[in-house]
């Protein structure tokens, strides 16, 4: 299991109190009980944002709303250079007067953007963190969750801008 | 559908998807799988959301990655990619099977999930040559269905029907995003193809600069003084040693803080300091003014005699041999000082004790007495590092006489509980003994003035001025300059002669003895204060006794002393998310940094351009990367390579005529700026501001090689044959004026490009203005490379090199026997590193077994684990082997500390121990190994158990009470996981197996794992 996929259903694990088990196509499920069995990440995702407590005074637009930003973080984010610095684009635009995705607090599409993200972030520079200011300053606030953040090693921000000098001239 | 625009709907999406639900103002779903949920759920039509929603998720992330692709092939180059079409087929597979169990997606009712896929397998069924979808008999069915229906049928006729059905298509298709997908055409980029190792996005170098508009009056000057004959140009001033003030110059006196002896300076000690001063000092010289830069080691104090005393050395020998090496590495990164001394010589001892006198003389001098511990058997008084003991405030029992490693606060050596002297570990008394202090409170109004003075015409960086006057507010007091030690200056006062002053009195004099050292003319410097500036460079924490104590003595001592004008102080500099460490190894230490391979200039640039000017910044090797390939070798060093190989290979390496036209001016102009700002940036000390003067002007230059394309005009006619030799000299003498303006931070890299140019010496004065110094005819020497391309995997290699290891000692490996377990504990760092290991490796078997790993790499972890064990086992004084074999015994409920963080909490007492289980790296049966070590502590009623028994109750009463009240599940959990832990320490405590103990809540903690 890539490293990312082991802190979300960490994390999982963490909101709904079980452990999760995987299928022969290595896809985790979750017994949701009744004989219920939800698999793949998104669709747990989504089962934990409609009965975990944590999440239980979401409106039903800001529930629809996770959920596309949890569709976004499975379709958008790759290694591709170029998807990788259009997403970067659209979050830091999106993220400009937001602490969170949605709801003004964390919920699971912080987290499922969080691991997406995490191996993109691992590898930037600062000059580039610097430039997605936005998107970094969510990211920095996130990964301080440990129950959030799981195995995954922490992503160094500078607190000064090194390079917004850069531009001006 | 809607329609399809390419304007912008969702401000923050660059490249729109439609359609777009605006649910309220400002606030969008995007994703039509979401937006159709969204107004079932809100039109309360029922529906069972998980099963729609696994349909959803598979649409969105496998069949429209397939579909997309293959669509866009389909449509774009009227072709069918076999590969593509197979992993259609097999995405399709997943709903024809679906489909040949019920009649629609999520059962017998039609759904949303319907209506999403419906959408995007459509085309398979209406376009030419597609034909794909005929296979699947299920979803033909569905589809025709679906496409039966009125309220379908109404929308495609709207859409689809009026229209060419494939022109309308293909303008809808190219309007969406899709994700990148491999293989595919125009829309997706052929570096799709392959996930590409590095995700980094290179920035800046690609930037242009923006263009931007010159005046006439910047136009006329530039031109002016681009016309200028280099012979009335100013000649660089002779540097001829000994530097000595001189009446007609400007005369300034540089100085970097003097770096401690034994200490090998990191990287951030290095920009702190000795490269900022050494970058001013030679921009200073550039500007003609007259400088002398002085450095050096100080030596003496506590450090370097506890230093000697444990290498079995004598002091001096410590000195030279640390000082011997400062030396050489600042050799290496070409810090380029007029004299660098050290401060243990005579004239050290001549000048400390000529200003004491003058300071005694005055009046500034007072005498206390302090109470101070005195080891009767040593037969001295204790420096406050010499004495060991017992922390007053936390109890840690290894605190050191002036700090505590337990607590971190500042101690009075005296208030210690039982003290002991360090070097014959005897109990020291509390003897009263009497010191010498500065009178710093009469001295206050003096050192106000001068501050007054210097701040309004001096550069003073902002945190230089703020910790001075946040010492000043808080009102000085006398400070004591007195140490009882023999590694210092003697104090000349009868009565004081056994002991020294103190390292902070003596070593900004250091300063002044090092100047004397290199020339006996040392006053016209240090007694000369209206003719000669002088700048201190230096890191914040040393601020205070640059900018308080040394001027105080200095004006105290009433002798013309030549006192602080500037001060410039740096914030500190971290190491990638860490600090410098000498002892973990982090980090890059001035030794090691030739050892790179990487040249020191190239250091000297990254290190500049992230200089933490106003707060912290940190060396990241991925930066570094990105900055060497990016503005050295793509930006700087490309642009005066490719002018000069140019004006060699076409022009026989001999400057043109240049005929300057008006773009040419703007060029000359828009230099002219960079150079004001970068003067006006060095000028007050904002070194790294003016690294980008510097690459702004040879990003001008690139874009002005780019546009005016010399290698097409020197194939033209004869005009532009002409034009092509103008630009290209233009070029060169626009490299010769980068080398001066480089000299600073690159001296090396300047003089190879000013051997290239084979400019004259006389070039390197910086006047402001860009003068074309190499005029038609000059010839130039040889081109070549300036710099290197630093590979990905070098700097891969270099960041694991340096990364550092957390502190820690070979872990006492047991040869395996049962007998030898004879154990011998080790210090509490290491079983906090081993318990947070075995810990890390339970939950990386946890995830193996939850993944359903290979059986043989789950059996390697485990059996990592299981030594781990061991070692902890040995580490806390355990037998190994029942460590190891109780908790494989105890199967799955292993490792179980895994969720538990802070255990700790309940405790109370304790300081050490209650440490190592709050640091939160959980599962630390470490705690009560003294109750296990060698049976005798077995006893029941120890207090260790009895507290352990008593955290077991309250904690399983603190988690009764939650659950009574509902509280929130992760809270009930957090304080279970604590709860387990306790009953674990506690059956160590007793001597029990921990497995055991815990091993009734197991079948709770099954579900309850963090």
């Amino acid at each position: 299991m890539a490293a990312p996929m082991v802190a979300t259903v960490g994390y999982f694990q963490a909101v709904c109190g079980k452990q999760l088990k995987t299928n022969k196509s290595k896809d985790p499920i979750l017994d949701a009980g009744n004989g219920k069995k939800i698999s793949g990440l998104s669709n747990i995702a989504k089962h934990l944002l409609r009965v975990s407590d944590d999440f239980k005074n979401l409106s039903l637009e800001e529930r629809i709303a996770a959920e596309q930003w949890i569709e976004y973080a499975r379709t958008e984010v790759s290694t591709d250079k170029e998807a990788v610095r259009m997403v970067l684009k659209e979050l830091n635009a999106y993220l400009q007067d937001k602490v969170f995705f949605v709801a003004d607090r964390l919920t699971v599409a912080d987290v499922f953007m969080f691991h997406s993200l995490h191996a993109v972030f691992a590898r930037l520079t600062f000059q580039e963190k610097e430039k997605h200011i936005n998107v970094s300053r969510w990211f920095s606030n996130i990964q301080r969750e440990q129950a959030v953040r799981q195995n995954l090693s922490g992503v160094t921000f500078l607190r000064t801008p090194v390079y917004d000098g850069v531009a001006a001239h | 559908m809607a329609s399809f625009i390419s304007d912008s709907v969702v401000p923050y999406l660059s490249k729109q998807k439609l359609p777009v639900l605006e649910i309220e103002d400002g606030k969008f779903i995007f994703s039509s799988n979401s937006a159709a949920k969204y107004l079932f759920l809100k039109g309360k039509i029922p529906t069972e959301e998980a099963s729609m929603d696994e349909i959803l998720s598979w649409e969105s992330e496998v069949l429209l990655p397939v579909i997309a692709p293959f669509l866009v092939f389909l449509v774009g180059q009227a072709k069918r990619d076999s590969k593509l079409i197979e992993k259609v087929e097999k995405a399709l597979q997943f709903v024809d099977k679906k489909l040949g169990a019920s009649k629609f997606l999520t059962g017998d009712t039609f759904g949303v999930a319907d209506v999403c896929v419906f959408c995007t397998i459509y085309p398979l069924f209406n376009l030419k040559n597609s034909s794909l979808a005929d296979k699947f008999t299920n979803l033909r069915r569905f589809y025709d269905e679906v496409s039966s229906k009125a309220v379908v049928q109404g929308v495609l006729s709207e859409e689809w029907k009026e229209n060419n059905q494939q022109d309308a298509f293909k303008a809808s298709l190219l309007a969406q995003r899709f994700p990148p997908i491999p293989g595919a055409s125009a829309s997706v980029s052929p570096a799709a193809a392959k996930p590409s190792a590095s995700v980094s996005l290179s920035v800046s170098s690609e930037d242009q600069v923006p263009v931007e508009k010159v005046s006439q009056e910047e136009a006329d000057a530039a031109l002016k003084a681009w016309g200028k004959d280099p012979k009335d140009c100013p000649k660089p001033r002779v540097r001829q040693h000994p530097v000595l003030p001189d009446p007609k110059a400007r005369n300034i006196m540089v100085t970097s803080a003097l770096p401690y002896v034994n200490n090998v300076p990191h990287l951030g000690n290095i920009i702190g300091c000795v490269l900022s001063a050494d970058v001013y000092s030679r921009f200073a010289r550039l500007r003609n003014y007259n400088v002398l830069y002085v450095c050096g080691t100080d030596e003496y104090g506590t450090a370097t005699e506890t230093k000697a005393m444990e290498e079995g050395v004598t002091p001096k020998e410590i000195c030279d041999k640390y000082n011997k090496l400062h030396t050489q590495i600042y050799e290496w990164f070409n810090i380029d000082f007029d004299y660098f001394g050290r401060t243990t010589t005579e004239l050290q001892t001549e000048i400390a004790q000529d200003i004491f006198w003058k300071l005694y003389q005055e009046g500034y001098i007072l005498k206390d007495s302090i109470e101070q511990l005195y080891c009767t058997k040593c037969n001295k008084f204790l420096a406050d590092r010499f004495v060991e003991g017992t922390c007053p405030m936390c109890g840690f029992d290894d605190a050191r006489g002036d700090q505590c490693d337990g607590c971190g606060k500042l101690i009075n050596a005296v208030e210690l509980i039982n003290p002991k002297c360090k070097m014959c570990k005897s109990s020291p008394v509390v003897k009263s003994t009497q010191h010498l202090f500065v009178d710093l409170p009469k001295l206050e109004p003096k050192l106000k003035d001068h501050l007054n003075r210097v701040y309004e015409s001096g550069t003073w960086t902002n945190n230089a001025r703020v910790i001075t006057n946040s010492w000043i507010r808080d009102g000085l007091k006398p400070r004591c300059i007195s140490r009882d030690l023999k590694w210092g200056t003697p104090i000349p006062l009868e009565g004081y002669t056994d002991k020294v002053f103190y390292v902070w009195f003596d070593a900004p004099i250091g300063y002044i003895s090092i100047t004397a050292n290199y020339t006996d003319k040392w006053r016209e410097w240090w007694k000369n204060d209206e003719k000669v500036e002088m700048y201190n460079f230096l890191g914040k924490d040393n601020v205070p006794f640059h900018s308080v104590i040394f001027p105080s003595c200095l004006l105290g001592a009433n002798d013309k002393y030549t006192v602080v004008n500037h001060m410039i102080a740096t914030e500190y500099l971290n190491y990638e998310d860490t600090k410098f460490s000498k002892s973990r190894g982090s980090g890059v230490f001035g030794d090691q940094a030739r050892d790179t391979g990487i040249p020191a200039d190239v250091y000297r640039f990254y290190l500049l351009y992230l200089r933490p000017e106003s707060q912290d910044t940190a060396f990241s090797w991925d930066d570094f990367l990105l900055k060497n390939n990016s503005e050295l070798l793509n930006n700087l060093g490309n642009f005066i390579n490719r002018a000069l190989m140019f004006l060699n290979n076409n022009f026989a390496g001999k400057v043109q005529e240049m005929q300057v036209n008006e773009e040419d001016t703007q060029l000359l102009a828009l230099i002219s700026r960079e150079i004001q700002g970068y003067v006006g940036n060095l000028e007050a000390c904002r070194l790294r501001d003016g690294i980008r003067n510097i690459l702004t002007i040879s990003r001008l230059g690139n874009q002005y090689m780019q546009n005016n394309k010399p290698w097409v005009l020197a194939k033209g006619n004869a005009e532009e044959k002409l034009r092509a030799g103008c630009v290209v000299s233009l070029c060169a003498n626009v490299s010769c004026l980068l080398s001066v303006l480089l000299q600073p931070y690159m001296p090396s890299i300047s003089a190879t490009i000013q051997g290239q140019l084979q400019a004259p010496s006389t070039v390197n004065v910086i006047t402001g203005e860009f003068v074309a110094m190499l005029k038609p005819g000059h010839q130039i020497g040889k081109p070549s490379p300036l710099f290197q391309k630093i590979e990905a995997s070098t700097m891969a290699d270099l960041k694991a090199r340096f990364e550092g290891k957390p502190a820690e000692k070979p872990a006492p490996k047991k040869g395996g026997g049962a007998p030898a377990v004879a154990v011998t504990k080790a210090s509490p760092e290491e079983v906090e590193r081993l318990t947070k290991a075995v810990s890390d490796q339970g939950n990386k078997v946890r995830e193996l077994k939850t993944a359903k790993a290979e059986k043989s790499i789950v059996d390697a972890e485990v059996a990592t684990l299981l030594k781990l064990k061991q070692e902890l086992a040995a580490a806390q004084g355990v037998d190994p082997n029942a460590a190891a074999g109780g908790k494989k015994k105890g199967g799955k409920s292993g490792g179980g500390g895994g969720g538990g963080g802070k255990s700790g909490g309940g405790g109370g007492g304790g300081g050490k121990k209650e440490k190592a289980g709050g640091g939160g790296s959980g599962a630390a049966p470490a705690v009560a190994s003294p109750a296990v070590n060698g049976g005798a502590g077995d006893s029941p009623s120890s207090p260790e158990v009895a507290r352990l028994t008593q955290a077991v109750a309250d904690q399983g009463n603190k988690v009764r009470d939650l659950k009574a009240a509902k509280a929130e599940k992760s809270a009930i959990d957090t304080e279970v996981a604590s709860l387990l832990q306790l009953k674990r320490e506690l059956a160590v405590a007793q001597g029990q197996d921990p497995d055991a103990a815990v091993g009734g809540g197991s079948s709770k903690k099954k579900g309850k794992k963090k």
